[in-house]
């Protein structure tokens, strides 16, 4: 079930970072509960800034909903996720969701593919959840570019299935990027999936997808981010290229943040 | 609170309260109904409409700056056609005040779309974007000429009753000579500021944050330039003004208003907060209350008690 979506005022009750600059950010909304969410949806968090310093807001994943928390998982990167970053708990922002559709459902009873690049992990953690939880085959590739990276791997192991992990560095699991990891072990990658979902950096998704496609005709769903003033649709800002005819653009927030691989048009994508 | 009259007559145009959404940041309007009941605002201003539909430009197309953003959607849009059948009727059911802003990059265009336009029940207005910074064909080209603006509003007057709003460029020319041209040729009301040309680098990657390079730059950050401009165009014309640029708060209204702009759009506002405009409105109403003011009227151009004559430049001196 979705809710509608509303702006809230969220408390932070917990902060903490789990790995190098990675936050584990939980806030509860005042006076109430969270808004069903489903996998797939984001907020849009609120910079907390000065009254007078202007800063847009954050599109997030809700990345796991535990009594009555909600938390999101995110690196300090730039000035929005420093400032996020450095909330405390007591402390409030403003945020407004759930945004974006739903993950789109799976078709057939084939097992399903999560590929996680960093913490693209953030996104699909509840996905797989939920999956499980409707008693599918759920195989889960997460990779980092080393150990210290793969984080909150006891909560994954604890939600079942299979996970499977990857390190550039060989620190931890496979060694290799998830692209790389997908070729050298497309024996364990070929299998009937009913759907594969794909997040992490655009140059990741891009390259697994093309790995993936050599050997499977499931549907691959690219799961994107893209720099997104609103939200909500009215800025236009997230456009993904797609190849339509004649060719248009995809919004990440209102036609995402799940767009089919095969439709996106790879070539058009600012690389990183 | 009840006792204040927010109602204005901008021109020939009457709006419940002087809070409008800008062309660009609510989209067709009913992407807004989520979060302020569209006849609890004075209107919309739908994303600019061509005649046939636009995919717009290449990403990354937006920006984040300390003081505002820069965008360069590239005119996306349904198309004029497209909105009549799909957005109007449900805005017409909400109770909308729908001001349709228009683009073209010809004047046989323009002409089609005043044309179609009309006598369409539940169009309130059509404002005329000769300014989006974004596109190189047309667009801004008429707005940064005189005699481009004056000839094709005198065309388009002739097509049409409906109250015809010019939006004004603040880029490449005299914003006064256009505004006055575009009286001259029968807008009847000016709009002004659109985004000012900008751009910005990201150095770390060595490439400009646009994909177009350059875009509209908009936010808090031009607020006081466009409010100069406001002030200065309605005590050059007297025509009736709606004030845009930056404004986030209630307090920034105010300000627009003080000067003599007789409405006003929120723009990037929106995309941060969706909610401002609804909130505006009640503090608006709640701050001329607060001061013994019984209608917004009062308050509007309200600088001619303090300051008279005609602006002094020093320039940076």
């Amino acid at each position: 079930m979705v809710g509608t979506v509303r702006d809230m005022r969220l408390f932070c009750v917990t902060r903490e970072d789990i790995g190098p600059d990675i936050v584990w950010l939980g806030l509860v909304p005042e006076g109430g509960d969270w808004p069903p969410t489903a996998p797939g949806q984001f907020y849009m968090l609120e910079v907390p800034t000065s009254e007078r310093c202007f800063a847009l807001r954050r599109p997030f994943s809700l990345h796991d909903l535990q009594d009555g928390v909600g938390y999101f998982l995110f690196r300090r990167m730039g000035f929005g996720t420093r400032r996020l970053g450095s909330l405390r708990p007591g402390e409030a922002i403003r945020g407004f969701g759930p945004l974006g559709r739903p993950f789109p459902e799976p078709t057939g009873d084939g097992p399903i593919g999560l590929i996680s690049g960093g913490l693209g992990m953030a996104t699909l953690y509840l996905w797989h959840r939920t999956l499980v939880r409707q008693g599918r085959g759920v195989y889960h590739l997460y990779a980092a570019r080393t150990a210290e990276q793969l984080v909150r791997l006891e909560a994954l192991k604890a939600l079942g299935g299979t996970l499977w992990l990857a390190t550039d560095d060989g620190s931890l699991g496979w060694a290799g990027r998830a692209d790389e990891v997908l070729r050298r072990y497309e024996a364990e990658f070929r299998r009937p999936w009913s759907a594969l979902y794909v997040c992490g950096p655009t140059v990741m998704i891009r390259a697994c997808v093309e790995v993936l496609r050599s050997y499977t005709e499931a549907p691959i769903w690219a799961i994107l981010e893209a720099p997104m003033a609103c939200g909500y649709g009215v800025c236009r800002g997230c456009a993904v290229p797609v190849r339509t005819n004649p060719p248009s653009y995809r919004m990440v927030c209102v036609d995402g943040p799940a767009l089919s691989a095969d439709e996106v048009d790879w070539s058009c994508l600012p690389s990183p | 609170m009840s006792a204040v009259t927010l109602s204005v007559d901008v021109g020939p145009l009457r709006l419940r309260n002087p809070i409008l959404l800008a062309s660009g940041t609510c989209g067709y309007g009913l992407e807004m109904a989520p979060w302020v009941p569209l006849d609890a605002i004075g209107g919309i201003v739908t994303k600019s409409l061509s005649l046939r539909p636009r995919p717009g430009g290449p990403p990354p197309r937006v920006a984040e700056l300390p003081t505002g953003m820069l965008n360069a959607i590239g005119l996306e849009n349904i198309g004029l056609d497209a909105f009549l059948e799909q957005k109007l009727p449900a805005l017409r059911e909400r109770g909308a005040t729908v001001i349709v802003s228009i683009f073209a990059e010809t004047e046989d265009e323009f002409v089609a779309m005043v044309d179609r336009l009309d006598g369409v029940e539940g169009v309130a207005a059509i404002e005329l974007n000769i300014s989006c910074p974004n596109v190189k064909a047309g667009g801004m080209e008429f707005g940064t000429s005189p005699a481009m603006t004056e000839r094709l509003l005198r065309l388009l007057r002739a097509r049409t009753r409906l109250p015809l709003i010019a939006k004004l460029t603040p880029n490449d020319t005299n914003v006064f000579d256009v505004g006055a041209a575009a009286l001259q040729g029968g807008a009847d009301i000016l709009s002004l500021v659109n985004t000012f040309l900008g751009m910005a680098v990201d150095v770390r990657r060595e490439r400009p944050l646009l994909a177009n390079v350059v875009g509209g730059y908009s936010g808090p950050g031009i607020k006081p330039i466009a409010l100069r401009m406001v002030y200065e165009m309605v005590r050059r014309t007297g025509a009736p003004v709606i004030g845009i640029g930056g404004i986030q708060t209630v307090e920034d209204v105010l300000e627009f208003l003080f000067v003599g702009a007789r409405a006003v759009q929120l723009g990037t506002v929106n995309f941060r907060d969706p909610t401002a405009a609804g909130r505006i409105v009640q503090e608006l109403a709640q701050f001329l209350a607060d001061r013994g003011l019984t209608s917004v009227g009062a308050w509007i151009g309200r600088i001619a008690r303090v300051v008279s004559g005609t602006p002094v430049h020093w320039g940076s001196g």
